[in-house]
Order: C-alpha cells, then sequence, then structure tokens
C-alpha cells in the first residue's frame, strides 16, 4: 500500500479539528496557544503534501519554513502577554480573563 | 528612484523600525523624528505611485527583477494606489499626532520600543495592499496582524492585556485560515502570483473544482475574522477600547479597511468576477447579509456606550459594512461607494479617534462626559470632531455623503432597494451616538466645569485639523475620490 496525499490530508485534519478543539474547550491561556499553533501547522502539513504530491516544486516547503517563522514570532508574543497577565494575577485562566473584559 | 519607489515605500518604514529599536535605546528621544520622516517618506511616495497608476494604470515593480510566477511582483493598479495613499497618509499623520499621547501613556523605557512596532505595523499594512503575491501577502498579514497584538497589549491597563490576548486568539485563527486558503489554491493552480492565478484558474476550476471553491471559503472566512465583519467582531470593542490611545487611531484608521481590501481583490483579481457572480454568487449573497446585518448592529450597539473609544470601535462595525457591501453587490455604482470610503472612513474615524485621544491627554478618561464644554476650551478640536461626526452620519458636502449616495445608487441599479432601508437605518443610528457626543461638546451646561481645560498641543492640532478637513475636501471636492473609485471598480469587474 503507498501512502498517498489522502492520508497527509487526513492528518493535516485531525490537527486542525484538534487545534479547534483545543481552542474552544480548554480553559488555560497556554493550551490554546497551543491549540492556535496545532492549526497553524495542519496547514504546514497541508502545504508540504501539497507540493510534493501534486506542483512538485519545493515553493511549498520554503513557505512552511516562513510559516514557523511566523509562528514562533506569535507564540513570543503570546507568551509575552500571558506572562504579563500572570504577574498581574498569579493565574492565567481564559475565564477570568474574559469576566474582566466587561 | 521613481522606478523602485514601489519597494522603497515598504522598505523605508522597515528600516527605520529597526533604527528605532536599535538607536532607540540610548537616543531616545530621536525615534519620534526618525518614524516621523519614515512615515512621510511613504506618505509622499504613497501619493507619487498613485499618481502614476492614475495616469499609467498599472505601475509592476519585480522585486529582484525576477518575471513574474518565479519572484514577487509588487503591481500597483488604481484599487490598492488608494488603500495604499490611505495607510500611508493615516500612518503620517498619527505618528505626528502622537508624540504627547505616547509620552503620556507608554512608560518611558517602552517608548522607543513603541514607535519601532507603530513602523512595523505601517510596514505589514503598506506590504499587505501593494504586493502581487498571495503568499507575499500572508506574510505581510502576520507582520501586521502580530504588531497590533502589540499595541494593544501595550496599552497601561491591564486590561489591555487580557484584549490583546482575545485578539491575538482571534487574529491567528483568521490568519490560520487565510494561510489554507492559500495553500488549496497553491495546490490548484500551481502558483502564487495574483494574475498568475487568475489566469489559471478556468483550468484548476476544471481539474479540482472543490479545491478551489474549499480556498475561497477559507480565504473568505479569515479575511471576515481580520476585518471584523459582523458577526465574527468579537475582538475589536476590546482591542480598541484598551489600547493606548495612539494604537487605537491607527489602527481604526487603517487595520479592518486593509483586510476588505484584501477580499476585494481575493475576490474580483485571484478568483475573478466571473467565479464569485457566475459559481458562487451565494457566497456573495451571504456577505451582504452580513454586512447589511453590520451597517445596523454596529451603530446600535454604539449608542448604548458611554466610553467613547468603545462607542467608535462599534462604530467601526458597521462602517466596515459600507466597505463590504460594495463588493457583495458586485456594480459598479455600489463598489465606487465603497472604494471612496476607504479614504472617507480613514479621515473620519482619524479625526474621532484623535480628538478622544486629545480627550483621554488632557482629562485622563475616554467618558463620554468628558466631551462637555470642549466646544469652549478647544474650539479647533471640536470644529474637527463636529465636521467628522457629520461625514460618519452621512451629511452632504461630507465623504461620507458621497459613500451613501453611490451605495444607495448601487442597490436601487441591482434591484434590491431594500438594503436603502439598512443605510437609512444605519445613517440615523449613527446620527444618534454623534448626536450625543455633540451635544455635550456645544451645548453642554455652561455652569459645569469643562474637563479639558485647553487645546492640544501644536502637533496634535495639525494632525486632527487634517483628518477634519480631509473629510470636507472629499465631500465638497467629491470628484477626487470618485473619478479614481469609480475607474478602480469598472477595471475590478473588467467594464470600461
Amino acid at each position: 500500500m503507498t501512502i498517498g496525499l489522502n492520508a497527509y490530508l487526513v492528518i493535516g485534519a485531525l490537527l486542525f479539528s484538534a487545534g479547534v478543539v483545543a481552542v474552544l474547550s480548554r480553559r488555560n491561556a497556554v493550551a490554546v496557544l497551543i491549540g492556535i499553533e496545532l492549526m497553524l501547522n495542519a496547514a504546514n502539513v497541508n502545504l508540504v503534501a501539497f507540493d510534493r504530491f501534486v506542483s512538485g516544486g519545493i515553493g511549498g516547503q520554503v513557505f512552511t519554513l516562513f510559516v514557523l517563522a511566523i509562528a514562533a514570532a506569535e507564540a513570543a508574543v503570546a507568551l509575552a502577554i500571558i506572562l504579563n497577565v500572570f504577574d498581574a494575577h498569579d493565574r492565567i485562566d481564559v475565564d477570568r480573563v474574559n469576566s474582566l473584559k466587561g | 528612484m521613481d522606478a523602485s519607489l514601489p519597494a522603497l515605500v515598504v522598505v523605508v518604514p522597515m528600516l527605520a523600525a529597526i533604527l528605532t529599536a536599535l538607536a532607540g535605546r540610548w537616543w531616545r528621544r530621536h525615534a519620534w523624528p526618525v518614524a516621523l520622516l519614515a512615515t512621510a517618506f511613504a506618505a509622499a511616495g504613497s501619493l507619487r505611485i498613485l499618481w502614476r497608476a492614475v495616469h499609467e494604470g498599472v505601475v509592476l515593480y519585480r522585486m529582484g527583477g525576477w518575471p513574474v510566477p518565479t519572484g514577487i511582483p509588487y503591481r500597483i493598479d488604481l484599487l490598492n494606489g488608494i488603500v495604499l495613499a490611505m495607510v500611508a497618509c493615516v500612518s503620517f499623520l498619527s505618528v505626528l499626532w502622537m508624540r504627547e499621547s505616547v509620552k503620556r501613556e507608554i512608560r518611558q523605557a517602552g517608548q522607543a520600543s513603541y514607535y519601532a512596532v507603530v513602523l512595523l505595523f505601517t510596514t505589514g499594512f503598506l506590504g499587505i495592499t501593494i504586493t502581487g503575491d498571495v503568499f507575499n501577502l500572508y506574510v505581510f498579514l502576520e507582520i501586521a496582524s502580530i504588531t497590533s497584538y502589540v499595541l494593544v497589549a501595550m496599552g497601561r491597563r491591564r486590561e489591555g492585556l487580557f484584549a490583546g490576548y482575545q485578539y491575538l486568539i482571534l487574529g491567528s485563527i483568521g490568519a490560520t485560515f487565510v494561510l489554507i486558503g492559500i495553500g488549496h489554491l497553491y495546490m490548484a493552480t500551481g502558483s502564487l502570483a495574483m494574475t498568475d492565478i487568475a489566469a489559471r484558474l478556468s483550468g484548476a476550476l476544471v481539474d479540482h473544482p472543490s479545491v478551489v471553491h474549499t480556498s475561497f471559503a477559507f480565504i473568505t472566512v479569515g479575511l471576515a475574522i481580520k476585518m471584523a465583519l459582523f458577526p465574527l467582531h468579537s475582538w475589536q470593542p476590546g482591542a480598541y477600547t484598551y489600547a493606548p490611545s495612539s494604537a487605537s487611531l491607527l489602527m481604526a484608521a487603517t487595520a479592518t479597511k486593509v483586510a476588505a481590501y484584501a477580499f476585494y481583490r481575493f475576490a474580483f483579481t485571484v478568483f475573478g468576477t466571473h467565479y464569485v457572480t457566475a459559481r458562487l454568487p451565494q457566497v456573495m449573497d451571504g456577505i451582504m447579509v452580513m454586512a447589511a446585518a453590520a451597517m445596523v448592529v454596529g451603530p446600535l450597539f454604539a449608542v448604548r456606550q458611554d466610553n467613547l473609544k468603545r462607542m467608535l470601535a462599534y462604530s467601526s462595525v458597521g462602517q466596515i459594512g459600507y466597505v463590504v457591501l460594495g463588493a457583495a453587490l458586485v456594480n459598479a455604482s455600489a463598489m465606487t461607494g465603497s472604494i471612496a470610503h476607504f479614504w472617507n472612513h480613514a479621515a473620519s474615524k482619524g479625526a474621532l479617534f484623535a480628538v478622544v485621544g486629545i480627550v483621554v491627554l488632557r482629562s485622563g478618561s475616554p467618558h463620554i462626559d468628558n466631551l462637555r464644554g470642549l466646544g469652549r476650551r478647544a474650539p479647533w478640536t471640536a470644529a474637527a470632531m463636529t465636521v467628522a461626526a457629520l461625514s460618519l452620519v452621512g451629511v452632504p458636502l461630507t465623504g461620507g455623503f458621497v459613500t451613501k449616495y453611490y451605495l444607495a445608487l448601487g442597490t436601487l441599479e441591482t434591484g434590491r432597494g431594500v438594503l436603502l432601508a439598512f443605510i437609512l437605518l444605519s445613517s440615523l443610528l449613527t446620527a444618534v451616538y454623534m448626536w450625543r457626543c455633540l451635544q455635550r461638546v456645544w451645548f453642554a451646561d455652561p455652569d459645569l466645569e469643562p474637563a479639558v481645560t485647553r487645546e492640544a498641543p501644536w502637533t496634535m492640532r495639525v494632525a486632527t485639523l487634517t483628518f477634519g478637513a480631509a473629510c470636507l475636501v472629499f465631500g465638497v471636492f467629491a470628484w477626487i475620490p470618485v473619478d479614481i473609485a469609480s475607474a478602480a471598480a469598472r477595471a475590478l469587474l473588467g467594464e470600461n
């Protein structure tokens, strides 16, 4: 049995769903962030798979590297915010974040 | 110099950002002049590019001289010429405006980095606007988004952190959707240059129709989050309310409209008018419903707010409806109104947020009661606010009227006259909340001591009055924006 494009797309879809579930259901701000990163990685898996099976260049793999760098920057900003919230409140509960938003 | 201007307009603010971040550690006072010079260059350059686009039709710049499908092209036609000029001029005026406000609201050690983030923010939005490559657009979208999260979180009050975090979560989801859409588009066509994708799309629609549809769906939803289109607007009021005043000004006048521009670009240049009208008309109908709902719901929430920043944020939720409605109607007149609204809304919302920033600087809080007596103590500021409020409502001889006139024309031409009711209701509600402000500005009880006791510093006053004057110029000399906008709309729809 050969592993084709569909297998990778299914993996991507599963990763994406796992990310969505984490964003929607987890209360911990770091867990929500990990969910976002999972969604981005699902997009990366798609890009690499499309590149390998359909277009045949290396463009998709190069883009994935760019996306990884962007995701790192995003995570850095998110963690900086979370640390600042933690300094102020000693907890990083998303529910409390929302309740204070008014 | 003239030939490489499209690249310089983006590169100069980016280099200036690095310069302010590095040099600002030691020469903190030089951060503002550097930011001002860089944005002034971007503003002058973008006006020059718009001038060339008006006369030459399309300005094309190839990064590194690579041919189009291989390298990244910067491609400026009338549509992004308009948006580019808007972003660059708003950034310049905002930076001019923000010196005193930043001194007050950002702690001293962070001021130089604040200007660096502002410059990167400008770079990001200029890049989204100018590029002709979809992946490049995504990268600039992320630069712009990440810097806006930082700007929001730099607010002094701790609510800014929470608002920044909420914005980060929703914004990242939106960007991820756009990325997945671009990935599918790449799969279906094997290309990333916008014009190249457009040329290959008809073939792709035969081979992989569902991939193209999936791509359009993901990109549309992602950009709808980014432009805070009702009902995906929940990040926006918090972000605009708790960000520092200067960041609210900058973001409210540019951010969501640039996402709306990206939607125009994808829908009409990349996917093409034929695709959105003949293959998937339901999507545009759905977006029309969302835009119409936004036009009414935004002002409806705004009426009840006592915090001026939050009121204006909900007002922006409504105003983005006007920008999107023209795209959803796929009609030259309506689109002329919407494209002209890029400028009109930037001018009116810029002026209003500038005035609110002055109120915050002088009185310490954006509560609506702090507007009382503004007309007596700060007549110039109050005048700018009045003109901007009239433009937001859509009174004749202001820019807002031009938008609404052409949008109304478009609804009648497409036989969707029921949308006229939404436009009227939206204007009426806008008049209600703007009247709440103007009544305090001009007709407050003279016995009450005004909260703002003196005029703003001259930098703020010049910028605020320029925003206010722009509302009048776009209304009185309406042919300037309308001629360019209608040529842009006809070019997008392929009519000539």
